[in-house]
């Protein structure tokens, strides 16, 4: 592949904390805030999302660097940004994309006051790190880089598309706690993974060895773990053949894996709630469609030892000999072994204060019978794992219902982009027919180019109430 | 306002959002001049030597060694056209008392001579063996050589002083490749 094009995905698959939608969370008015909380409150009797239009939800983003870092216009050159951005880069920086569409979402609320929801919904997601010694090999080479240890382990992915066919139920404790359960069976269309390699490359002089430098790889262990791949690659599949075998993956025929979200909400006060959210607990069997990759073993050289056979002497095959040794130490295999793979767990906990109290009787059932307030001043602390550990965020959002058509939301959000993502939401409502968007980084509008991460959810569907 | 005014209204707030945000300063056709520049780092060949490893060239000719050995670290089109410099070092010690003719010969895949790298290695001792580092540098102008090569023919001739032909001789060698991948 063009060294270019690799560069580019790499600096441009700017793609997501999508996970953290902190502005569906705590957001009583939308069916969503139970995928973000299962033991959320809701205000609202039964819904019925628009088929594939409940939830579209985009996000991309990379910390430390933006496309217009590279790419902007001044008096430097690119590959004066590329090699400043290649020093500030850390292993632990990241890009990542994550894309959500709801096909089914319904819910309704029991004589019990348990309010149970079910639905589908597809999801990819996306994340790799800065293979920061990897990069700086590839880019500045091995010359200025004599006794470096270049670390196999800072290449590391994630990806996947799976289907989600969940159903879950909330209820109400006592009049402080709130819960919920939602049980997940995923069906995996395609996973593919790198994590937790091994090994390092280096070259090390030795005046007082064969030769001038000893080039090592040690203990290297990289392994390629994919499913889903290998059918999508076969070269004797037709187009349709594809699709077909893709719709059988999304639908319970590929690998299936199972899981659970738990949460709460517990009112300390009528005014002031805490509540918190474990999500994605659970795992996938990749077992059908598998291909693996390993490249394996321990290799140093010194270089090609000429040996000048005499007249008459046949000349060895010193190349070809000293590409046998490699192979016969640096290994690759393809294995089809089955493997699992852990869905990356989100946990979220919130403490929220309502005021301004809604004195206008309400229909619903809100199973608690706390007070309802207009207005909420809430803090949200969000976290995601991902292959090198946990990924946070925090973040402060205020909520008003403006009337009885009208609720929209304001946060603040620090995370690993960047110390500056406000978000926005509004969220109408005409008699059952909701419409919800919802964006953060609304600062960096003016010029995407200049954001570290971007998200969009918007959504469509019918909430009802008791009359 | 009924409710598909009011979402239709919303729809043309929303695109109206997304349309409003821009990219800008940004100059994307800066892709084209990026350049990836490593410079690598090599183990070439090495050796030790001594006299039962020379034998004369023809009836009277001098004692040479010779050998050949391909190096396909550049067997690769990309890797090739990318080459823009490299620097050949070679570093030899002599313990015979003769003087010797080094030469390194480039060769293509068809035994055409693509680059010739001649010096001489001074004679030692073997109480005091004598040191040579030398280094071929190869710039863009005549890069084309070495792109073109795959195979180095190595040929070591001794120079006759009439003394005893005693001694070892060993090379050291490492290429240093410059490139710019684009």
């Amino acid at each position: 592949m063009d060294v270019r094009i690799f560069l580019l995905l790499i600096f441009l698959s700017s793609v997501a904390f999508g996970q953290n939608k902190q502005l569906l969370y705590n957001f009583e008015s939308l069916p969503q805030n139970l995928m973000a909380n299962p033991g959320a409150e809701t205000s609202f009797d039964m819904h019925v999302g628009l088929p594939f239009f409940s939830q579209i939800s985009v996000s991309a983003g990379s910390t430390g660097i933006t496309m217009y870092d590279l790419f902007k216009v001044d008096d430097g050159t690119i590959n004066d940004r590329i090699r400043e951005s290649l020093s500030d880069l850390s292993n632990r920086d990241f890009f990542t994309v994550n894309q959500q569409m709801e096909l089914i979402f319904l819910g309704w609320r029991d004589q019990r006051k348990r309010y149970f929801s079910a639905g589908i919904y597809q999801e990819l997601d996306a994340f790799l790190y800065f293979p920061k010694d990897l990069a700086i090999l590839a880019y500045e080479g091995n010359k200025s880089h004599m006794n470096k240890s270049f670390k196999f382990a800072d290449a590391a992915f994630t990806a996947e598309v799976v289907n989600v066919f969940h159903f879950g139920f909330t209820n109400f404790y006592s009049e402080d706690l709130n819960y919920g359960v939602r049980a997940k069976l995923y069906s995996g269309i395609f996973n593919a993974q790198s994590i937790n390699n091994r090994g390092v490359f280096r070259t090390v002089p030795t005046p007082e060895d064969n030769n001038v430098y000893r080039h090592f790889v040690n203990g290297l262990d990289a392994n390629i773990y994919t499913s889903g791949w290998a059918s999508l690659t076969d070269e004797d599949m037709t187009g349709m053949q594809t699709m077909n075998s893709l719709g059988k993956k999304a639908f319970l025929g590929g690998n299936l894996g199972l899981g659970v979200d738990l949460g709460f909400s517990y009112y300390l006060n009528d005014k002031t709630k805490i509540t918190g959210s474990i999500l994605d607990l659970g795992f996938i069997n990749q077992k059908k469609d598998v291909e693996n990759y390993r490249y394996y073993g321990n290799y140093y050289t010194d270089g090609i030892e000429i040996l000048f056979p005499g007249p008459g002497e046949e000349r060895p095959s010193y190349w070809d000999d000293w590409e046998d040794h490699l192979d016969e130490n640096l290994q690759d295999e393809t294995y089809y072994d089955s493997y699992l793979t852990w869905r990356p767990v989100k946990l979220n906990a919130s403490v929220d204060f309502g005021f301004n109290e809604d004195a206008e009787p309400c229909n619903c059932r809100k199973p608690t019978g706390r007070r309802r307030y207009l207005q909420h001043l809430g803090f949200q602390w969000f976290a995601i794992r991902r292959p090198k550990g946990f990924v946070h965020a925090l973040t402060v959002a205020y909520d008003k219902k403006i009337n009885d058509n009208i609720s929209g939301k304001v946060s603040y959000t620090v995370d690993s982009f960047s110390y500056s993502n406000v978000g926005l939401m509004v969220s109408t409502r005409l008699n059952k027919f909701n419409f919800y968007l919802a964006a953060d980084n609304l600062l960096s509008y003016p010029n995407l180019a200049n954001a570290n991460n971007v998200s969009v959810q918007l959504g469509l569907q019918l909430i009802f109430n008791r009359e | 306002m009924s409710t598909m005014k009011l979402l239709f209204r919303l729809t043309l707030l929303s695109i109206f959002f997304v349309m409003t945000s821009c990219v800008k300063d940004l100059d994307l056709d800066q892709a084209q001049e990026i350049v990836i520049p490593p410079s690598v780092a090599l183990d070439l060949i090495y050796f030790t030597i001594d006299s039962s490893d020379f034998f004369s060239a023809g009836a009277s000719g001098p004692l040479v060694a010779r050998d050949e050995v391909r190096l396909e670290f550049l067997d690769d089109d990309y890797i090739r056209d990318g080459l823009m410099r490299a620097d050949y070092n070679f570093i030899f010690e002599n313990s015979f008392t003769q003087t010797f003719n080094a030469k390194f010969t480039f060769l293509s895949e068809n035994n055409l001579v693509k680059y010739r790298v001649n010096f001489v290695i001074p004679a030692g001792s073997s109480a005091s063996p004598a040191t040579i580092d030398y280094t071929e540098i190869i710039n863009v102008d005549e890069i084309k050589a070495i792109r073109e090569s795959i195979k180095m023919f190595v040929e070591i001739e001794m120079v006759p002083n009439g003394e005893a032909f005693e001694g070892e001789l060993q090379l050291k060698s490492k290429a240093f490749y410059k490139f710019e991948f684009k």
